[in-house]
């Protein structure tokens, strides 16, 4: 009994908001529709190397990669300016109030269309992604490029969701539809790069040492992801580079490495993460991402208590 | 005594941390059935105080009930037709009027609604955005009826009618409230378009409640006083005097019978109670005894 009230509840502001956002379903749908027929053209491509549509198909997995890097970025927009905003700018949000759906009800309805758009973007990205990668054998994606770790894992789709969080909270402190549309998209882009320049020590890097080669990167794979480099000594300290590529030093050694010996460093080291690391990296990477997302949530619907009870 | 369809006791609220008050020390209460005028000039706080009602704009200090509960609570209970009429405008009248349907599950009157629209002559496939100043106060009050609720609160929902409309809609919604007993509160700056049609009324100034209760009883809580210039009693609350050469008028509180004096005493009007209070702010506020706050929570109704 408890339940069927509750179910007829939900589902009047649910349908109410994909109503009011008849608009953007059609595109959407459009876009989806170029979505499944891209992924049709690179699985079809398959290993055919040298036809016109190998190169289609290429620009294609590529664009879709940019696409997912950018995707957060979008939706946070569109959640903030036309989702959220546009209501309280115009005040429509005071019709669906006094219409028996409280305040946050009715963001919460907002929140999660939203939510369902963004994961059913995110994920259609990755698997054109993922299509076009795994039959483009041609196409060097390095796992670790911001676009292609975007468009194949769950970070990616954790990004997504942030977007609608970011969103969601811009929208009611901006309360301007294209102002709104601006903050938001750029407050995305800050914590994305934020968390892009901590991703390397969400998992803890592997260290590869190569001593006496003539090789430097010898131990480093093309699979790995560098992200430190440098020289040790023989007691395992790390030494940095500082003065050994001077004019000075260079007056004195032959080489930098040379200068880096006579300071006692007997090895070289790269800090690096393995192909291995993707999965964990990602992970945890969409735990931190959840987490940032799931407080802004919190924050936005305080906000909301706090202005309209 | 029945629950009050509104008491408020010390309520407040201000835009910001530094802003200015928009109401202030602001109560009153309103028993359930009256059609209410809430009156006073532009900037007032009346649309500031309707939002509170509404559970639109949370109440920076006061108490706040709304048919016993916090207005969020009696959000089921109550309908509010804001000053711009807010609708979808990419609905046509048939989605809105689903969109009322769907929301208010239980109580909702779709007969109702519907004649509402079609006395307007309107075609439910219209766009909202298509519609007129009129045609859209007509859609958004046929929304809030349909709803059936206790409380139906109007921010100036006459303002953008011409005269005809105005009293076709008026003689509609009046004839709709009287029916179901609903109580209404609607908030004017246009003294006459209530007139006749309100049997309380609330006075507004500042943010806070001057005068307050039955319109008939607070004009007979008032005399209008002329005759030659002479001292007033001391016991008598002057409201506001004004003196023409040897003659004088004076609109006084009866709070002290018998007044005394050689005058010629009648009743105000409306509109010159209203005038009289609105041109002198240091007149103190009168509320009737069903408009006095009685449910005051212990402690909350001395909040400075």
């Amino acid at each position: 009994m408890s339940g069927t009230l509750s179910a007829v509840r939900v589902q009047g502001p649910t349908r109410l908001v994909l109503r009011q956002s008849r608009a953007v379903v059609l595109p959407a749908a459009v876009l989806l529709g170029l979505g499944v027929l891209a992924a049709g053209v690179m699985y079809l491509v398959g290993a055919d190397d040298g036809s016109p549509l190998r190169t289609t198909s290429r620009s294609l997995t590529e664009y879709t990669a940019y696409t997912a890097l950018l995707l957060p970025l979008l939706i946070g927009a569109l959640v903030a300016g036309p989702l959220v905003a546009r209501e309280l700018e115009s005040g429509t949000y005071r019709l669906a109030w006094t219409q028996g759906m409280s305040p946050a009800r009715w963001l919460a309805a907002k929140a999660g269309v939203a939510a369902g758009a963004a994961v059913a973007a995110s994920v259609l990205l990755l698997v054109v992604f993922r299509l076009g990668q795994g039959t483009a054998e041609g196409v060097h994606f390095q796992w670790h490029q911001a676009h292609a770790y975007a468009a194949s894992g769950t970070a990616g789709i954790a990004c997504a969701l942030l977007g609608v969080a970011v969103g969601t909270l811009t929208a009611l402190l901006v309360r301007r539809t294209l102002p709104a549309m601006g903050v938001a998209a750029v407050a995305t882009g800050a914590v994305m790069l934020a968390v892009g320049q901590v991703r390397q020590y969400l998992w803890p890097a592997m260290t590869v040492t190569v001593r006496e080669s003539p090789e430097l990167r010898a131990g480093v794979l093309p699979s790995h992801w560098e992200t430190s480099s440098g020289m040790v000594t023989d007691s395992g300290r790390r030494l940095d580079w500082e003065g050994c590529w001077s004019r000075q030093a260079a007056e004195t050694y032959s080489d930098p490495n040379a200068c880096m010996t006579a300071r006692g460093a007997v090895e070289h080291f790269s800090d690096v993460h393995p192909a291995s690391h993707f999965w964990p990296l990602q992970l945890v990477e969409a735990g931190v991402v959840l987490a940032l997302a799931a407080g802004t949530v919190w924050l936005a619907f305080r906000v909301l208590r706090r202005l309209h009870g | 005594m029945s629950i009050a369809a509104i008491e408020a006791v010390g309520l407040g609220k201000r835009y910001g941390r530094l802003g200015k008050w928009a109401v202030q020390d602001c109560s009153f209460r309103l028993p359930q059935g009256q059609i209410c005028a809430l009156v006073g000039p532009n900037g007032a706080g009346k649309s500031t105080l309707l939002g509170q009602l509404a559970g639109l704009v949370r109440p920076s200090r006061g108490e706040l009930r709304v048919m016993g509960k916090t207005p969020g609570a009696a959000r089921q209970q109550l309908a509010f037709l804001a000053q711009e009429k807010p609708l979808y405008p990419q609905f046509t009248i048939e989605e809105t009027l689903r969109m009322g349907q769907e929301l208010n599950p239980g109580h909702w009157d779709a007969e109702r609604a519907a004649r509402i629209v079609k006395e307007g002559d309107l075609d439910p496939g219209t766009k909202v955005r298509e519609l007129s100043g009129g045609q859209r106060t007509r859609v958004a009050l046929a929304l809030c009826l349909g709803k059936q609720p206790d409380l139906l609160l109007l921010d100036e929902p006459m303002a953008d009618l011409d005269p005809l409309a105005r009293h076709q809609l008026m003689g509609n919604l009046l004839a709709e409230a009287g029916e179901s007993g609903t109580t209404v509160v609607i908030s004017s700056h246009i003294l006459a378009e209530l007139e006749g049609a309100c049997d309380y009324l609330l006075l507004m100034e500042n943010g806070r409640i001057r005068l307050g209760g039955e319109t008939d009883e607070l004009l007979s809580a008032h005399a209008l006083l002329s005759g030659p210039v002479t001292e007033i009693g001391a016991g008598t609350t002057v409201v506001e005097s004004k003196v023409t050469g040897r003659h004088m008028t004076a609109l006084v509180r009866r709070d002290s019978e018998p007044l005394g004096g050689d005058w010629e005493v009648v009743e105000p009007t409306l509109e010159e109670l209203l005038l009289a209070h609105m041109r002198s702010p240091q007149a103190p506020a009168l509320l009737t005894p069903s408009a006095e706050p009685q449910a005051v929570r212990a402690g909350a109704g001395v909040a400075a």
